[in-house]
């Protein structure tokens, strides 16, 4: 029977990866060590060759997914639409990267490019020759604040119903399912100045779906600050799509980010509906990776020592819980 | 993100140039955004050293790829700073920096296909030895 993947983004690692604590191998074998098979990488943030990969490169890749028994998947790729001051790259230059990027992905040996949504529709259009080329699907990135449910897909829709699914698909980033403020955002929050009391009664508000312009104005009588107002903004962008909205996008689901910010000793996360999440991936049939992306160590990197590799493997733990894996 | 990182903590120095004069002063620093990108989305650099701030004008960016004043950078599209690479900036500034303990401020702009990507960092560095000081201590 199909059964969903683990994976990870090596992006999870990027903070031991930039003090170079860790290398692109270690961040490899960390993957291997939690038992998950996909790999997915930023090439260019861990393959300082971009975009020409030579051939020892290319073995030296190779043999590292050998011998860690893991195997490539997503290459995220970034369209450089203002590689140049003064003018913004044509369609025909964005669709010549578009292919530079589905050969990179090909050379690593991954199904599918992470596109992002600002990236022209006509573009990925003109390149699905180009990915039928390479081997490559494309996959666009949908992440908050877009919302997988409103007219905003439409357009895409319209491309799946005249183009088909072999080479555009969707990657949703779990971000976009967010439960209720992230406790190490507000404790962020608190070390910037926020005042403690205030981001408890928006968090609170926020759990009894409290009308936030009365909020404001009762933070406001509280005699909130600057920055007490920054988090009531950051409370107010929490997008929570209902996850049975993802029955809806099953058939041209290519990859999944598992975005995550704080995974709890008790391999809980309570900011992210995961619980709810993967149960629905299951019934649509998805067969495909839950590829980690850890992000939390931007939030408590002032004030806390990051430790990667922790955060992914409890996510991992959660993941075999709620996929049933033995 | 990583803006702490941006100035490293060592690599300041004066540099001299072949007449034996101090033409400006070196540092190194970490790129605040997840990526490596190409040079010519680097859009802009600001140095700030004791009440006095340098702009892409006077300051040369250099990397394993090459060597590049910021003022010509926007046009450098095939050569890249990496992810874990550290970038050299020298100053021009003649007479370099005097006293030992420097108070250095870098703001970068990265233009992002989504657009202008800022960090910002502030350190205390000293001066490291270099060829003048080392010719004076004799």
């Amino acid at each position: 029977m199909a059964t969903i993947q683990r994976g990870v983004s090596l992006y999870s690692y990027q903070e031991e990866y930039f003090l170079r604590t860790m290398t692109l191998e270690d961040c490899i074998k960390a993957v291997s060590d939690m038992g998950a098979t996909g790999v997915e990488i930023i090439p260019e943030q861990m393959c300082n060759e971009y975009p020409d990969l030579s051939p020892a490169f290319l073995k030296k890749w190779r043999g590292w997914m050998d011998k860690y028994d893991v195997q490539p998947t997503c290459a995220d790729a970034f369209s450089e639409a203002l590689l140049f001051k003064n003018r913004v790259l044509s369609d025909d230059e964005l669709v010549d990267l578009m292919e530079r990027d589905l050969k990179v992905a090909s050379q690593l040996g991954c199904f599918v490019i992470r596109t992002l949504c600002t990236t022209p529709m006509r573009v990925i259009e003109r390149s699905l020759p180009l990915a039928k080329k390479h081997g490559v699907k494309i996959g666009l990135e949908i992440h908050a604040p877009l919302d997988l449910g409103s007219s905003w897909f439409d357009p895409y829709q319209d491309l799946i119903d005249r183009r088909g699914t072999e080479w555009f698909g969707i990657i949703p980033d779990m971000g976009v399912f967010e439960l209720r403020p992230s406790r190490i955002k507000a404790a962020r929050a608190v070390r910037d100045g926020a005042n403690a009391k205030v981001v408890q009664y928006v968090n609170d508000a926020y759990e009894a779906k409290a009308d936030l312009k009365k909020v404001r104005e009762e933070i406001a009588k509280m005699g909130a600050n600057a920055e007490d107002f920054k988090w009531l903004g950051q409370v107010g962008r929490i997008l929570h799509t209902d996850p049975q909205v993802l029955k809806k996008h099953k058939g041209h689901i290519f990859h999944v980010h598992a975005k995550f910010y704080d995974m709890l000793p008790d391999f809980t996360d309570e900011n992210l509906d995961y619980e709810a999440v993967v149960p629905v991936l299951k019934e649509i049939g998805y067969d495909g990776w839950l590829s980690s992306e850890y992000e939390g160590n931007r939030t408590i990197d002032d004030a806390f020592p990051v430790d990667s590799i922790l955060q992914v493997t409890r996510q991992h733990e959660m993941f075999k819980r709620l996929i049933g894996e033995k | 993100m990583f803006d702490k990182y941006i100035v490293c903590p060592y690599g300041l120095h004066n540099v001299i140039d072949e007449h034996g004069s101090i033409e400006g002063f070196e540092l190194k620093i970490r790129i605040p955004y997840y990526r490596g990108v190409p040079l010519s989305v680097v859009d802009s650099i600001k140095v700030t050293v004791g009440g006095e701030t340098f702009g892409n004008e006077s300051i040369r960016f250099t990397v394993a790829s090459g060597s590049f004043m910021m003022s010509e950078m926007s046009t450098v599209a095939t050569r890249r700073w990496n992810f874990d690479e550290d970038a050299t900036l020298k100053v021009t500034k003649p007479g370099g920096l005097v006293y030992f303990d420097q108070r250095i401020e870098v703001l970068i702009a990265i233009r992002a296909p989504y657009g202008i990507f800022t960090g910002h960092d502030v350190k205390v560095l000293s001066l490291e030895p270099d060829k003048y000081l080392a010719v004076a201590a004799k």
